[in-house]
């Protein structure tokens, strides 16, 4: 069955680089969730012949948001369509973050755009306490705190050059107190993944980490998203992008 | 008008229709099974096949370029015996026929894999001699006439199922190549592979890949495979599979046109999942709307100029 075309509500300029769309699709809405991504086709003309993976913000509805920052020539031809007009997304993609019942008190860490998809888990994950931690380069790149602030998350913000909150690496923030988690869900710059992963091994604490890798497909079959796990060969796509952080080989 | 005969004859195989899925880009079948119905395919060739499984290279594997992409997967496969064990079951589900895409880096590792795919329900073998992401192996045999007839020969000799022998576009005379291929017995030919390229990070002045080169395919390569089929079409006598950036039935109509009995479609189902199955159902209509009743009379139709 052909999949539907995903509506443009509306669109909403977070900064200078970052574009919230709000999308109408009941199908990618009702079955979404956190930590799946779509796959965005950026432009109707065959130049760029592959889609662009974007996280799923969360659901509301018939509709499901994302933000998507503008940083190459897809994401910028993205930014020309309208409300009103439809895009062609695949999706729901992938595996998502998990939590057990015993899973009492967690702490998600974020970086830049892999904020996106721990948000959406944030309000999806009832009944726990939450310590929710962002880092951003500066100042102007802080966005939709708020929201996170709604899903009861205690948030704690660093920036990178000290323009706001703490002044270095979300690391340092989120280590303070690190016995006290049973999960950590970690989505961010593939050095942040990686020191987090470092300590939390250290600890012996166990969590979840969203991959990021270039795809062609999007759906299992043409093998580009390769990663090494402890089960062998797996793809960020199909497999992941999130992934037991105990089953990992993170990429030099 | 009766329904228009869209089958076509590779060796003692019948396909139900000409359009087929290109190797390493369906998976084997079973994700794309999600959206399209796999009956509605001529065939599926699937991941290119090794004797041992292999983990491909390391990743970035993919880059995108105008209107192409180039990738070095680098033959990631669970080997030919996980193959037959895990895969072969589900895709005899399907009318569609099953081509077993095989890479071998020695004549040795070829003949091992069809004897043991022989017995199997695989119903053609796809030889593909021209794999660029892999250091050893199998791309030397592609690159030489005497290459091409030597395995195609040697396969041939204890085949049990018709073979394709796919061709690498990477050489300066691809028609002595498919002659070699017709020599040595080969029930068909398919091209073209992928065309080697390199895309460059001009912030970090490396290489996009980690391989640092790749195979180029998508729309980008398609005047080329077009062109080489034609030449081939001249040259030899047995059915030619064409493919290189297939994106709808009008590409398709150009391979059919310039000498191709039967087309495989692969990049672009990255764009669009529905492709393949949607070019089964525009070719028919086509050949309805055209009085055309048999696929067969498009093939080789071109008109050149003089
Ligand atoms: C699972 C997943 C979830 C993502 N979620 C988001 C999100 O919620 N918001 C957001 O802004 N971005 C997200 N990204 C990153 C986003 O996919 C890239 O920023 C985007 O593809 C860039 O496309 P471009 O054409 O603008 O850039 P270009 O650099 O011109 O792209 C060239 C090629 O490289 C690929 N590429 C470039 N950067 C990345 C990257 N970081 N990851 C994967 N492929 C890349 C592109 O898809 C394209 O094929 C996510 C990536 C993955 C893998
Ligand atoms: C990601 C990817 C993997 C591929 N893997 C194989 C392979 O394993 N064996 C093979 O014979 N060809 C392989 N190919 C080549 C395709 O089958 C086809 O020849 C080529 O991509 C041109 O067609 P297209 O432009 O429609 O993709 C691969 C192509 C891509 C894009
Ligand atoms: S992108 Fe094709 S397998 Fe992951």
């Amino acid at each position: 069955m052909r999949h539907k075309l995903s509506i443009i509500v509306d669109i909403v300029k977070l900064n200078d680089q970052n574009i919230r769309l709000i999308l109408q699709n009941s199908d990618i809405a009702s079955k979404a969730t956190p930590g799946q991504f779509v796959n965005v086709r950026c432009c109707n003309s065959n130049e760029l012949i592959l889609r662009r993976p974007i996280s799923i913000l969360n659901t509301h509805e018939d509709c499901y948001d994302i933000i998507y920052k503008i940083v190459g020539e897809g994401t910028k031809r993205l930014s020309n369509f309208k409300i009103g007009e439809s895009l062609d997304v695949l999706g729901p993609l992938g595996k998502g973050f998990t939590k057990e019942p015993l899973d009492k008190t967690i702490a998600f860490i974020g970086g830049g755009i892999g904020l996106f998809p721990l948000v959406y888990a944030a309000s999806k994950f009832k009944d726990c306490d939450i310590d929710f931690f962002v880092g951003f380069r500066n100042n102007d790149e802080i966005m939709i705190i708020d929201e996170i602030k709604k899903t009861g998350a205690n948030v704690y913000i660093s920036t990178d050059d000290g323009s706001f909150g703490y002044h270095g690496f979300i690391t340092d923030l989120f280590s303070e107190n690190i016995k006290k988690y049973d999960k950590v869900y970690i989505c961010g710059p593939l050095p942040m993944e990686k020191a987090c992963v470092k300590i939390l091994r250290k600890h012996g604490i166990k969590g979840q980490v969203s991959l990021e890798e270039r795809m062609g497909c999007g759906i299992g079959a043409c093998l580009v998203c390769a990663c090494e796990t402890i089960h062998g060969m797996k793809h960020v796509c199909k497999d992941g992008p999130v992934f037991n952080i105990s089953d990992v080989f993170l990429k030099e | 008008m009766l329904k228009p005969n869209l089958s076509i004859t590779i060796g003692d195989v019948t396909l139900n229709n000409p359009i087929i899925t290109a190797s390493g880009t369906f998976g084997f079948g079973r994700e794309y099974g999600e959206y399209i119905d796999l009956n509605q395919l001529g065939g599926i060739a699937v991941k290119g096949l090794t004797l041992e499984p292999r983990l491909g290279n390391k990743t970035p594997r993919i880059a995108e370029t105008p209107s192409g992409i180039l990738n070095s997967v680098g033959l990631e496969n669970p080997g030919v015996k996980a193959f037959i064990k895990n895969e072969i079951p589900f895709l005899t589900q399907y009318d569609s026929k099953i081509i077993a895409n095989i890479a071998g880096s020695t004549v040795d590792d070829y003949l091992k894999m069809v004897e043991i795919l022989n017995d199997t329900l695989v119903d053609l073998f796809e030889i593909n001699l021209s794999c660029p992401n892999v250091r050893e192996g199998c791309l030397a045999f592609g690159s030489s006439k005497d290459g091409v007839y030597r395995v195609t020969k040697a396969i041939k000799e204890i085949a049990k199922k018709p073979i394709i022998i796919k061709l690498t576009p990477n050489v300066t005379d691809i028609t002595s190549i498919a002659l070699g291929a017709q020599e040595g017995g080969a029930d068909a030919i398919s091209l073209i592979n992928t065309i080697t390229g390199m895309k460059i990070d001009i912030k970090t002045k490396k290489p996009v890949l980690h391989n640092n080169t790749g195979g180029l395919s998508g729309p980008c390569i398609r005047p080329i495979a077009v062109r080489m089929v034609h030449q081939v079409y001249q040259t030899v006598d047995i059915p030619i599979i064409g493919m290189g950036g297939i994106t709808n039935l009008e590409d398709a109509l150009e391979f059919f046109i310039a000498g191709a009995s039967a087309v495989m479609i692969g990049t672009y189902h990255f764009m669009d999942p529905y492709v393949s199955e949607k070019v089964t159902i525009d070719l028919l209509k086509y050949l309805v709307d055209n009085n055309i009743s048999d696929i067969k009379q498009l093939i080789g139709s071109l008109i050149l100029h003089e």
